[in-house]
């Protein structure tokens, strides 16, 4: 259930240096939002699935691309409705689909799948571990850092905790939980939930205590200044890729001068 | 026998009291006015039986105890003759190590290279002395191998290896350690123990039970009992070892049979019971190592997972009939080693009405029951709260609940870890007079064969012995 | 060393509550999931963590582990591209939510009363920062979806995302009550 969508690899993308990948994840979003010509949209578009199929697969594309094809499908049908007016494009029996509202729809898919790629290639080949090193090098206090691998620790142990209490409440009052019952309606199915979700939220909350004593006792609160296992390069040690990074953004940003 | 011979105290508990907040009632005085002194490169190993606050005076000499948990205080710790300030515990990173008895409470990563660096870390050590460090306690502890890998998936005397070398790779002078050798295997624990007393380093251990490789290396032996440190000989027979449990009057009758039960999980882990009878009036461990599949067998028998195959049968009057999911889900009742997972409610008189409500019974009918099972459970009077009982107390509430539920099969997890034997024995004689069945999950056969009449042996995923026996009460 | 009452602002207790009820608010929001619109998934219980946390700690705390809570787990469910949006969204949330019930300050001896919720936090209250809530979730992520593929499908999601928000509220303020009779200790947790 931690499954993360890091797909290991050797890639230029997968050794590209997290730091220069997430400016150049931010100028990707931004492009998106630059009016500019529905063309420049479908080519990075384009060019960001090339990538990945190159890096991670073309399962991982389609696994990417199926969890928004439900909402692609509802812009589709949707948009055209709002857009009515202007010369038609083709005719489904009654109702013409205008070129507008071809261009508008188009414009809206491109830019809401583009922006979920451009993610999905930025989280396939970075992993947690470089993901915080990167918002912490950006200057993200090490607390921050903390509290989040803290709560990556932790979400599996409170999600073994909830599957243990649903059992324990289930041997206690099995007539609650008995299964056919998951169709009520209304505040009594909510209700149902109150004792199971009172026990998990004691038992996590009981935890806190005992991971402040492990902080602590690990050196959390002192004024000695943290050293770091693990770090980033400084960036002037790699040259090459800040070339690159370079040149890609300055490519990037073509659609905006334009 | 230490190298480095010296009368210097390095840690010290002088009059030590304490007792944790008391929420509503008279508070429990824990330690009163108890002394402990660790000499210098000395192995002094602290006996006591669970229950007996070895965990919290651990921690009140790391400096985490009342900060953390409450409670009054009263005496002092000192530290290579300085007294402890509490207040800065964290500054004790290079003095003084603990080793919790329990991993889940401190590992806080999510690699075991980070969680051996992460004190490292937090003392300012330059990078590369780091990664020295951190090789080269992964080898000395034999997890090189899971150097990337999650915490999570590592087994238990593993966990424990790894919290052991976050201590070895600090380098503390003075290490205490609660029951944590448990479990690691015996040949590496000579090992270890070689290892810091050519450091010199100080140790003290906090047991439960008789451990002959480390006691024959300890310099020192205590016994903590009635809120006070006793020092005793090496080979005093000081923790009791005697647990009475009496048999289940009536006679016994099988009442659940298994049939070619299959059950596998995903990961590849694959359970198949050819025949089992499971007996009323009859006590039954389970025996068998972690991953033997003695809990998935336990939650076929409570419904709570579905066979792929076979059948479970459940006899009425003189019939054998196929019994669902449901009907297993209310006869049965699963201890599980934590208390903690279905208690939710303000007082003790609450949990043990709410499942009473549901069966319809009077007002009078519920409190008449209630009484007798606070009595026979030694339950505390008044309003306090079960969640912040005593473990040993949520237990005691933990099996009234079941009692008083009328289940047909009992099953405790693990009882005996955690539980002095005078509390085993209380939830235990308390079934006594139950027409139900009792099974008993324990990794101890010591403790097996002095609790029940019949003994299962399982491994991977199959039950490889079963014999009924007569019972030592040794 | 006389008597020591437990310092809920020590660093290391700051870091380990906001980290337990964010890895908290991830798990509520990943593991009760029903599919409802085809827009964003889901409404799930993740809702009943936020409102939980607001009501139960305080308006830092539920900040961190609402933000990071749901952004963690659009994370781990394959939604990245929301998570930076439902950073930010939940995090106002739960700040906005926090400061209605507990306003600035830091008391954290909190009294509750039987018949009614006063001296915890008042009905009124919760309503408003309830109502306060949805408000700013629906809203946002209104106005977010509408920028990212248009305001018409962004529509679709309003009902949905208005009944996770009610549940949310309902449940929650239940679970802060039910949680703080139970485990008296947790007022001493605010910070």
């Amino acid at each position: 259930m931690i499954a993360s969508w890091y797909h290991p690899g050797n890639t230029v993308i997968h050794k590209a240096d997290p730091r220069i990948k997430i400016l150049l994840l931010v100028e990707v979003v931004i492009l998106f939002f630059w009016p500019t010509a529905v063309f420049w949209y479908g080519l990075t578009a384009a060019v960001i699935m090339f990538l990945i199929i190159l890096t991670a697969g073309l399962r991982s594309l389609w696994a990417a691309v199926k969890a928004i094809l439900p909402l692609l499908v509802l812009v589709a049908l949707l948009t055209p409705l709002f857009n009515r007016g202007g010369p038609a494009l083709f005719t489904i029996g009654n109702i013409s689909v205008g070129v507008k509202a071809a261009e508008e729809t188009l414009m809206l898919i491109l830019r809401f799948t583009g922006l979920t790629l451009i993610f999905y290639l930025f989280f396939l080949t970075t992993d947690l571990q470089h993901v915080i090193l990167t918002l912490r090098w950006y200057g993200v206090p090490y607390t921050g850092a903390l509290v989040i691998t803290l709560a990556f620790r932790y979400i599996p142990t409170i999600a073994g905790l909830l599957g243990r209490v649903r059992d324990a409440h289930k041997l206690r009052n099995p007539a609650e939980y008995a299964a056919g019952s998951a169709k009520r309606r209304g505040l009594t199915k909510i209700r149902k939930f109150l004792p199971m979700l009172t026990s998990v939220v004691i038992a996590s909350i009981k935890s806190i205590p005992v991971l402040a004593m492990s902080l602590e006792h690990r050196g959390i609160g002192s004024s000695v200044k943290r050293s770091s296992y693990i770090s980033l390069p400084p960036l002037l040690h790699v040259p090459v890729q800040l070339a690159a990074g370079t040149v890609t953004a300055v490519l990037l940003s073509i659609p905006i001068w334009i | 026998m230490y190298l480095y011979r010296s009368m210097e105290n390095v840690l010290q508990f002088e009059e030590i009291s304490f007792s944790y907040p008391s929420y509503g009632r008279d508070p429990i005085q824990l330690f009163q006015s108890l002394c402990l002194n660790l000499k210098q490169g000395s192995i002094h190993v602290v006996l006591g039986e669970p229950g007996s606050g070895k965990s919290t005076l651990a921690q009140i000499a790391a400096g985490l105890v009342p900060k953390y948990t409450g409670g009054t205080l009263k005496g002092r710790v000192c530290i290579f003759g300085e007294e402890l300030d509490a207040d800065q515990a964290y500054t004790l990173i290079d003095t003084v190590s603990l080793v919790m008895q329990d991993p889940e409470q401190q590992i806080l990563t999510t690699s075991c290279e980070e969680e051996i660096a992460f004190p490292l870390e937090s003392s300012g050590m330059e990078q590369k002395e780091m990664k020295r460090r951190v090789g080269d306690a992964l080898e000395f502890f034999g997890l090189s191998e899971f150097r990337r890998n999650n915490p999570s998936m590592l087994s238990g005397g593993e966990k424990k290896k790894l919290m052991l070398a976050a201590a070895y790779a600090l380098d503390a002078p003075v290490l205490i350690l609660d029951e944590s050798l448990e479990e690691v295997d015996a040949s590496f624990r000579a090992a270890y123990l070689r290892m810091l007393q050519k450091k010199a380093v100080s140790i003290l251990y906090f047991a439960s039970k008789r451990d002959d490789i480390l006691f024959a290396k300890a310099d020192f032996f205590s016994l903590l009992q009635d809120k006070l440190i006793v020092p005793v000989e090496r080979d005093a027979e000081v923790l009791n070892q005697c647990i009475n449990i009496p048999r289940l009057e009536g006679e016994s009758h099988d009442f659940l049979n298994i049939q070619d039960l299959e059950f596998s999980y995903p990961e590849g882990f694959e359970l198949r019971i050819k025949k089992l009878d499971i007996t009323k009036h009859e006590i039954t461990a389970l025996v068998g190592p972690n991953g033997s599949g003695k809990s998935t067998l336990c939650k076929l028998l409570c419904g709570l997972l579905a066979p792929q195959a076979g059948s479970i049968r459940i006899r009425n009057g003189n019939n054998w009939e196929a019994a669902a999911s449901n009907s297993l889900t209310s006869r049965a009742g699963y201890m599980f080693q934590n208390p903690d997972y279905q208690i939710f409610l303000p007082t003790v008189d609450d949990e043990l009405s709410y499942g009473l409500r549901q069966m319809g019974l009077s007002k009078d009918e519920i409190n008449e029951r209630i009484t007798e099972a606070k009595k026979r459970f030694v339950l505390p009077e008044g309003t306090i709260a079960p969640t912040v009982m005593s473990y040993g107390e949520r237990k005691q509430l933990q099996a009234a609940v079941y009692y008083l539920l009328e289940k047909d099969l009992y099953i405790f997890d693990e009882i005996d870890s955690g539980l002095s034997f005078p509390v085993i024995e209380r939830i235990l004689s308390a079934f006594t007079r139950k027409s139900a069945s009792v099974l008993l999950i324990t990794h101890h056969m010591g403790f097996a064969q002095a609790a029940a009449d019949r003994i299962l042996t399982m491994k991977e995923g199959r039950i490889i012995s079963d014999k009924r026996i007569v019972r030592d009460n040794v | 060393m006389e008597q020591q009452e437990q310092k809920q602002s020590s660093m290391a207790m700051r870091i380990a509550i906001a980290a337990v009820l964010t890895a908290m608010t991830a798990v509520f929001t990943l593991m009760v999931r029903v599919p409802i619109a085809p827009t964003r998934g889901y409404i799930n219980l993740g809702d009943v963590a936020i409102y939980f946390s607001a009501f139960t700690f305080g308006p830092v705390t539920a900040l961190i582990a609402s933000g990071l809570g749901t952004s963690i787990a659009d994370l781990i469910a394959g939604y990245p591209q929301w998570a930076p949006i439902t950073f930010c969204i939940n995090a106002v949330r739960g700040l906005v939510t926090g400061l209605i019930i507990h306003g600035l300050s830091r008391s954290s001896k909190l009294r509750v009363s039987e018949q009614n919720w006063a001296g915890f936090f008042s009905k009124k209250k919760a309503a408003a920062a309830g109502t306060a809530g949805m408000v700013i979730m629906v809203g946002l992520y209104f106005l977010a979806g509408g920028i990212m593929y248009g305001f018409p499908a962004a529509a679709f999601e309003i009902p949905g995302n208005i009944i996770q928000n009610v549940v949310g509220i309902l449940l929650g303020s239940l679970l802060s009550l039910s949680v703080y009779r139970a485990y008296p200790p947790v007022q001493q947790l605010r910070w």
